[in-house]
């Protein structure tokens, strides 16, 4: 079992007067290579579910174990290496920086790693090779078509070689065409042996032959399959 | 005295160092008091984001610290022109004897404050944080130093009175007086030499046994070994290797070496000699974090960088000392 | 090693997109330093000049006092000097102070016994005749007088003297020259109706400098209404003067640097929300906390060095290629007749420490905080935005 959660709970504003519940004693167990949809409307609680599996922050109570190993109290620092080494975001609004060169962006991740820049570079440009974004290494985000800024976000997420790809409603803001697109290179990733973790509201997206397996959130619970 | 240039930028760095200190105490008192590593609660994880400021705080004031250690050298050796009779630093630190104080208090606040960013790092590093708390208590002692260092630099340079006359390295580091420093002074340069390599020499073969094995015991030894050797050394320096240096055989003072006729070279000496101390004493000083299985770890991973920084520390030192002795024109001792 | 090299570049790149901001605080920050270096320079530059033109002087000079001032000296008491082992030459020198009520400003007579000649920094040539003079520049320049003019002098029994300019002393001598009038010694004593068995004070010489104290204390013994001063006692008065004035300077700059240090942490707390952002993509993509610090921590430094060294920069072009416009108008209170000398360039490895003690370190200190703020960004707030 790759990812197992148990009683998670993520409390917001916790004693105070607007404190509000977003994930509500979910269990849920996840195996490698299963692509998982996490279905619900607005407010339902997908993204926090989705940011306390990827380890983006830490649950108020219940646990998470990653590869047979507990890291729902891990501090914070340490939960950072683990998003290095696992787990691949590709965002909703793709949180590129947009200032900088596709190659500046892809390489972020690697950063921190002390990973030399020869090979920093070398998997840049295969990653983006892989996307067909190899000739556009240089050019400024802020230049690309939507198409290409969504592509940057994936090899952003593909750089560190994940074992888990998360994506926050990744369609939310596409066009059918590269909706399509999108759920094509995500099924590149499965065949690679990727696990995929989507929050989406996009009946294109979870009722795609690509999902293994549809979950539906409400109020912070979950419903459905939650064993593997 | 206070309105001299180097004195006030001393003073001001030294207070802002204070309040840095001051706003890192407060917090680990916070810490303190409501740390709670089983907790998930939203209290617990702003705590958690507090160290990192305590952290960040603790190593500029280290830094500064450093600098300024440095800079106070600097500055009395700027200063001592105004003192009747001085002819270095040390007549500036006689014009006041406080400023030998202060002199100390900066050693024991550099090695303070450098343990405390390597158990720091060491404890971040470990998913279960185990010293916290003895890591806060520590801070808590670390904070009245910087004070003192404060107090007492202000104590020095305000009694700082120029018409004294003030008597220079030569009476104080004299082989005739009677002071600890003319003892150094007037040891026999033989027996001195002989400590001096001696204790090298055992210090050097302590870090090489720690490199090639892994016995706790040698870890231990190699810090009393270089607590005595640090000693040693600074003994050294007055009683024979200054003399090698100035090619003077009455010339024992620790301070001229800072100038520039000397080319500075007391400050790659001292350095070298500081930085190798610090990371001797390190793995012996880790010993007891040892029973922690996470810090073990840690500790594994970066003792061999600490034992190599030791060795080349050290080593730096030495050939700084013994360059003069082999290849000057000087001889001390009659061959 | 690595990883902080690669922390550093993308803390200057960084720095590189948001230059608006950046630019305007390295403009102050440096204006700052540039002023604090300016003070420094300056008062350490005349320090410098100040002891450098001492090293002409005679070793030692003794006065005579009564009833605790200065009075004149016996010329006599030079024969019993000559006689004390140690001392090569005893001269007595002829000076005093003149006040001119036209001008409103003191100036230094000195009377010459030596031959009219040229000198080195002399326009012209040594005075000769009785009513000759040679000016400092200062001098000349009140009067508005060239070589060749009359100065008009009122001596002590209310008499209009007259004397010719024969040379004027260039400006590379100002500092110990500026306020300075000349005229053959004789003439002098007439004008200060000084009788010819008194002097102003002896100016003695040594063979040896190390024995300049014990003379000293060799001549108060055997005169004891006489007042010795060595050279480096007034070295010493000079070095003291200057740190003190340079001090006092700084300590009314520091006023500034307060103000500043408010801006930075204006600056630094004032982060933009695309800032924001950026942090919080890059904590969500797995950079720690410490790294964040380590970007906050490169920014500050590279800020701080740059500012360093354009202030250091505009610090010495405004004192040693202008000549202190800025600074001169205040150091002129202290003297009507300020000397108009070009300063020799030099900066010591001790002002540049203190400089960067006075200005970088507070500096990074404010924006520690702010630092920290920035560095703590949950990279939940990511997800959600």
């Amino acid at each position: 079992m790759l990812l197992k959660a148990e009683n998670l709970c993520k409390i917001y504003n916790r004693h105070q007067s607007d404190e509000m519940t977003a994930v509500n004693n979910v269990s849920l167990e996840i195996a490698g290579g299963e692509v998982l949809a996490i279905t619900g409307p607005s407010g339902s609680g997908k993204t926090s579910l989705l940011s306390l599996l990827g380890c983006m922050s830490r649950p108020t109570s219940g646990r998470l174990q990653l590869a047979g190993r507990t890291v729902s109290q891990l501090p914070e620092n340490f939960l950072a290496g683990i998003r290095r080494e696992h787990f691949g975001f590709i965002f909703q609004h793709f949180n590129l920086i947009r200032d900088i060169s596709v190659i500046e962006n892809v390489l972020l991740p690697l950063v921190p790693t002390g990973m030399s820049m020869t090979q920093m570079k070398l998997r840049g440009q295969t990653v983006l090779d892989r996307l067909a974004l190899g000739g556009k290494a240089k050019v400024r985000v802020n230049r690309l078509s939507g198409g290409e800024q969504q592509r940057v976000a994936i090899a952003r997420a593909l750089i560190a070689d994940p074992q888990v790809l998360m994506a926050d409603e990744p369609t939310a803001h596409l066009d059918s065409k590269l909706s399509a697109e999108l759920l094509e290179i995500l099924s590149v990733l499965h065949d690679a042996g990727k696990t995929i973790l989507i929050a989406t509201h996009d009946p294109s997206v979870y009722q795609h032959p690509l999902i293994t397996r549809v979950l539906e959130m409400s109020d912070g619970t979950l419903r459905g399959a939650v064993r593997s | 005295m206070i309105l001299h240039p180097g004195i006030l930028a001393l003073l001001v760095g030294s207070l802002v160092t204070l309040l840095l200190m001051l706003q890192a105490c407060w917090l680990g008192i916070q810490i303190l008091v409501r740390w709670d590593s089983g907790s998930s609660s939203e209290f617990q994880l702003q705590l958690e984001r507090k160290t990192w400021l305590v952290s960040t705080l603790l190593n500029y004031a280290l830094a500064f610290q450093i600098l300024s250690g440095v800079f106070y050298l600097a500055t009395l050796e700027d200063i001592h022109r105004l003192f009747v009779g001085a002819m270095c630093a040390t007549g500036a630190l006689n014009a006041n004897l406080v400023g030998w104080l202060v002199l100390v208090v900066k050693v024991i606040l550099f090695f303070a404050a450098a343990l405390w960013v390597v158990i720091n790092r060491l404890d971040q590093r470990t998913e279960e944080t185990p010293l916290v708390r003895p890591k806060y208590l520590l801070l808590l002692l670390i904070t009245p130093l910087v004070a003192c260092d404060l107090y007492l630099q202000f104590s020095y340079f305000s009694g700082l009175r120029p018409e004294i006359i003030t008597s220079c390295c030569g009476s104080l580091f004299s082989e005739q007086g009677e002071s600890v420093a003319s003892e150094l002074a007037g040891a026999p340069v033989r027996q001195a030499m002989t400590i001096f390599f001696t204790s090298s020499g055992v210090v050097f073969s302590l870090l090489l046994a720690c490199l090639l094995t892994r016995v706790a015991l040698l870890r231990s030894l190699l810090f009393v070994a270089a607590v005595i050797h640090f000693f040693a050394a600074l003994a050294a320096v007055v009683s024979f290797i200054s003399l090698y240096i100035y090619q003077l055989p009455s010339h024992h003072c620790p301070f001229d070496m800072l100038q520039g006729h000397y080319a500075y070279i007391g400050y790659p000496l001292y350095a070298a000699l500081f930085v190798g101390t610090l990371f001797a004493l390190l793995p012996g000083l880790c010993q007891p974090l040892r029973r922690h299985a996470g810090l073990e770890q840690e500790i594994m991973r970066r003792e061999k960088r600490w034992l190599i920084s030791a060795l080349a520390g050290l080593l730096i030192f030495l050939l700084i000392s013994v360059w003069p002795m082999l290849f000057s024109p000087f001889v001390l001792l009659g061959d | 090693m690595r990883r902080q090299l690669k922390i550093l570049e993308h803390a200057l790149t960084s720095l590189l997109r948001r230059k608006a901001k950046n630019l305007s605080l390295l403009m102050v920050y440096s204006f700052t330093i540039a002023t604090l270096g300016s003070v420094l320079f300056l008062t350490h530059a005349l320090k410098s000049e100040a002891s450098d033109s001492l090293a002409a002087a005679p070793e030692l000079v003794v006065q005579r006092l009564a009833a605790g001032r200065h009075e004149l000296i016996p010329v006599a008491y030079a024969e019993r000097i000559r006689t004390l082992p140690g001392v090569e030459k005893v001269t007595p020198r002829v000076w005093g102070y003149y006040y001119d009520a036209l001008v409103k400003a003191n100036f230094t007579l000195m009377g010459t016994a030596g031959e009219p000649g040229e000198l080195e920094l002399l326009a012209g040539r040594l005075p000769g005749a009785p009513d000759e003079c040679a000016v400092g520049s200062g001098v000349a320049a009140l009067f508005g007088a060239e070589i060749g003019d009359r100065l008009v002098l009122i001596d002590s029994h209310e008499q209009n003297r007259l004397y010719e300019i024969t040379g004027l002393f260039t400006t590379a001598s100002s500092l110990l020259t500026n306020d300075l009038i000349l005229m053959p010694e004789t003439t002098l004593r007439e004008f200060f109706a000084m009788d010819a068995d008194r002097a102003t004070d002896l100016a003695v010489e040594i063979y040896n400098q190390r024995e300049v104290n014990t003379l000293a204390k060799k001549i108060r013994f055997h005169l004891p209404d006489t007042r010795p001063i060595t050279r480096s006692e007034i070295l010493h008065t000079y070095t003291t003067i200057f740190n003190w004035r340079s001090g006092m300077m700084l300590a009314v700059t520091l006023a500034a640097l307060i103000a500043f240090c408010i801006l930075a942490w204006d600056k630094a707390t004032g982060i933009s929300s695309e800032e924001k952002r950026e942090i919080g993509i890059l904590k969500a993509l797995g950079w720690e906390t410490a790294d964040v610090l380590a970007i906050k921590f490169w920014e500050g430094l590279a800020i701080s060095l740059t500012a360093f060294l354009c202030g250091i920069v505009a610090a010495w072009l405004h004192v040693f290629v202008l000549g202190a416009p800025a600074l001169v108008p205040i150091l002129k209170g202290w003297s009507v007749i300020f000397p108009d000398f070009p300063l020799t360039g030099r900066v010591d490895l001790l002002q540049l420490l203190t400089l960067a003690f006075l200005t970088i370190v507070p500096y990074l200190a404010c924006t520690l905080i702010p630092a920290w703020k920035t560095a703590v960004t949950d990279p939940e707030q990511v997800m959600r935005n």
